[in-house]
């Protein structure tokens, strides 16, 4: 069975502003084609196959000020495959296809120096068993800023798939595939569950260990995790850890997994960790906290509520551009575009995209996870050029310093027209989740008592000031009226 | 002279017995005044708690000056640009469609950031601000989540953003009190455009931002895409309450959020 994804017109467009933020708008279509190339990918969404990309570029020749822009068309007959997808039961609940296509910016540009067109679609586990291809759509990121004008080249990167199931089930044990792993220390056996009555472990065994501290680390890469585990009456406390690798931890808490009839252990017991994490790498920790007492790991279910390309899924599947690729000279010169104002912000396109992708390295020999300006080496000596605008007011808004050039891209999702971005602004979200509403940042000063106790407290003294009053009243005029007899 | 016969009277008689009580130890002659009081007292309790009730404001954080809650959809008059602050500059909200205001001082390229560089500290020195950060998120409800009201002197940064010195807006929030009293972002209100809030990084930079420009805004309004829209500079947006608490809301009606540009770095 072939697969093929068909991956239309990724269309990378790169805007560039000036500081005074003249941007004119596009040109209907680029002016010089590039390719096609034949990309050679790796990995099992496509088997043995291969990528023709189209590049074209509307000018190799630019003012600061006028926009740059970069198609990608990638060719429809790319064949993706996902493994088998019948057997995969991974797929059971669908998955969402991420895909990254990356150029280089050197020469001109400071900061990041790569241009990532991202997109991610999610596929029902019916569809991704069809044969027909996989329409991909897709949405943009990427930026960079370039200092000065002067000369530079762009340089077509990797092309990295992933795929990342909805809902995906790990047994105790497996071999460590791209960046999902499992590990265990400190006195771990295994346990084929014979002994016990009823349902069997998942994979048919499972992990137990009866000594304190002893830990199993399961690296994963979602949104989320619950722990597949037991409860028994041998079993007791343990910790669950999440983590990135960078503290503080996303998730500490400790379960308990005692259960009081011993005739009837539950296994298959899900305790749920932590969901609606940011998508990236993670991993769990089991802590057995009690010595003597049991901990026991059967498997591992990950959640992804959406997917990109910053860490590898078991799919990773790497697309790398024939050697002979000629640099795409860029030449920006001082000057251009005419001086108005910018316009306000423009909303972003597509769908968001949940974090920007790094293309994660994977054969991506071109410079790392952050570009970090592709050896240009000017840094912020580009700042200094800056003085020749500095009386420029920055308009209101987005406003690049004069000397800054802004690089913007946009992949349009497939049934979407091209050429969509004329701001300066990028069509994806810096910010990978944006709140809802305002924030609650502050609380009542002082804690007084509530409004009714203190109706109802005044009422009462009240009532009994006046009944008290009333008594007293009739009292002495009681007294008054034996006073004379006496 | 009339009443002196009194002293001149035979003793009266011993009074009947009474049960011995702890009430009847009362003095006589005290009794109708603390009857008077308790009414007294009941009358100020009664009037405490209807102000408490009838009036969902009763804490206002600013000094006396009117804050006009407007969403009323048409957004009239709003003024179309984020206002400075300072003194004698009201804090009003500008125009929905207001971009953010324009930076006070010359922006300078962002920072390159490594994906495990987290802000670790927040400094405002004209306002006396000096503060951890911790990590924020959101809620399960959407919203952004906030530090723990239990500490006053933390601030939190939105990790779901750009880390501050990278290119966008990230973000930061505090609280401006607790029931203890003050906290951290308790003076937010009082900064202005040209002032400069420092960030330190766990990879030893500190970004230096220049506020832009300040404003109070109605929470039923929070212009979400001015404060967490794409920028084209590293930007900075600080948020905390302001305007009056609600009791029955359980919070203030409005936000503070300040808009800076990064205009410098250097290693700390």
């Amino acid at each position: 069975m072939r697969w093929s994804v068909r991956l239309r017109k990724i269309a990378t467009v790169l805007a560039l502003g000036a500081g005074a933020g003249a941007i004119a708008g596009l040109p209907a279509s680029p002016a010089h084609a590039e390719g096609p190339y034949h990309f050679t990918c790796r990995g099992p969404l496509a088997p043995g196959g291969t990528v023709a990309v189209n590049i074209s570029v509307s000018s190799r020749e630019l003012a600061v000020g006028q926009p740059l822009v970069v198609q990608w068309q990638l060719g429809v007959q790319s064949p993706v495959k996902v493994g088998d997808p019948f057997d995969d039961r991974r797929l059971d609940k669908g998955a969402h296809l991420a895909v990254t296509g990356r150029v280089h910016a050197t020469g001109v540009w400071s900061g990041q120096g790569t241009i990532d067109a991202t997109g991610t679609q999610f596929y029902e586990a019916e569809r991704l068993r069809q044969p027909e291809n996989l329409p991909l759509g897709a949405v943009a990121d990427g930026q960079v800023i370039a200092s000065r004008p002067g000369t530079g080249a762009l340089r077509i990167g990797t092309l990295v798939l992933d795929l990342a199931p909805a809902e995906a089930v790990w047994d105790d044990e497996f071999d460590t595939v791209r960046d999902f792993s499992v590990g265990y220390e400190g006195g771990w056996t295994r346990n084929d569950g014979s002994s016990w009555p009823g349902e069997t472990p998942v994979g048919g065994s499972l992990h137990e260990t009866d000594k304190e501290g002893a830990t199993a680390r399961f690296t994963f890469v979602g949104t989320g995790v619950d722990l597949i585990g037991m409860k028994n009456s041998d079993m007791s406390r343990f910790e669950l850890t999440v983590d990135d690798g960078h503290p503080p931890a996303e998730y500490r808490e400790v379960h308990d997994a005692y259960w009081p009839v011993a005739a009837e252990p539950r296994l298959r017991e899900t305790f749920p960790v932590i969901r609606d994490l940011p998508y990236g790498k993670y991993t769990l920790t089991v802590k057995n906290l009690i010595d003597g007492k049991h901990a026991r790991v059967d498997g591992f279910r990950v959640h992804a509520s959406t997917a990109d390309n910053s860490a590898a899924s078991p799919y990773r599947t790497v697309c790398r551009p024939p050697e002979n690729v000629p640099l795409i000279p860029i030449t920006v010169t001082e000057g251009g575009g005419p001086d108005e104002e910018p316009g306000p912000t423009e909303e972003p396109t597509g769908s968001p995209s949940p974090s920007p992708t790094d293309g994660n390295g994977d054969g991506d020999n071109g410079n790392g996870d952050n570009g970090n300006g592709n050896g240009n080496g000017n840094g912020n000596g580009g700042n200094g050029n800056g003085g020749n605008g500095s009386s420029a007011t920055p308009s209101p808004g987005s406003t690049p310093t004069p000397s800054q050039v802004l690089v913007t891209t946009t992949v349009p999702a497939s049934p979407r027209p091209t050429q969509t971005v004329t701001s300066t602004v990028t069509a994806s979200p810096q910010v990978r989740i944006t709140p809802s509403g305002a924030a609650a940042t502050g609380e009542a000063p002082v804690s007084g008592p509530p409004p009714g106790a203190l109706i109802a407290l005044g009422t009462l003294l009240l009532g009994g000031g006046l009944a008290g009053g009333i008594a007293l009243r009739r009292h002495r005029a009681a007294h008054a009226g034996e006073g004379p007899m006496s | 002279m009339t009443q002196q016969p009194d002293a001149t009277r035979p003793p009266r008689p011993p009074a009947p017995p009474q049960p011995a009580g702890p009430g009847r130890t009362l003095p006589r002659a005290a009794l109708p005044a603390v009857l008077l009081l308790a009414c007294l007292a009941g009358i100020a309790a009664i009037m405490a708690g209807l102000l408490a009730v009838l009036s969902p404001a009763t804490t206002t954080l600013e000094p006396a000056q009117e804050v006009t809650v407007v969403n009323a959809g048409g957004g009239g008059h709003l003024p179309p640009t984020v206002g400075p602050g300072g003194p004698g500059a009201p804090l009003t909200q500008a125009a929905p469609t207001a971009p953010p205001p324009s930076p006070a001082a010359l922006p300078v390229p962002p920072v390159t950031t490594a994906r495990s560089v987290r802000p670790v500290r927040i400094a405002i020195p004209d306002l006396g601000v000096s503060a951890p950060l911790m990590r924020l998120g959101v809620q399960r409800t959407g919203e952004i989540e906030v530090p723990p009201l239990s500490r006053r002197n933390l601030a939190g940064w939105y990790r779901h953003g750009p880390v501050p010195g990278e290119l966008g807006p990230a973000v930061i929030l505090g609280h401006v009190n607790n029931r203890q009293g003050a906290a951290v972002f308790a003076r937010l209100r009082e900064i202005r455009r040209g002032q400069k809030i420092y960030v330190t990084r766990s990879d030893g930079v500190v970004a230096e931002f220049t506020v832009d420009g300040v404003e109070q805004v109605s929470k039923k309004t929070f212009p979400t895409e001015r404060v967490y829209g794409n920028t084209t500079v590293a930007a900075l947006r600080l948020i905390t309450c302001g305007g009056v608490y609600d009791r029955k809301r359980h919070g203030y009606s409005d936000n503070i959020i300040v808009y800076a540009t990064l205009s410098n770095t250097k290693a700390a």
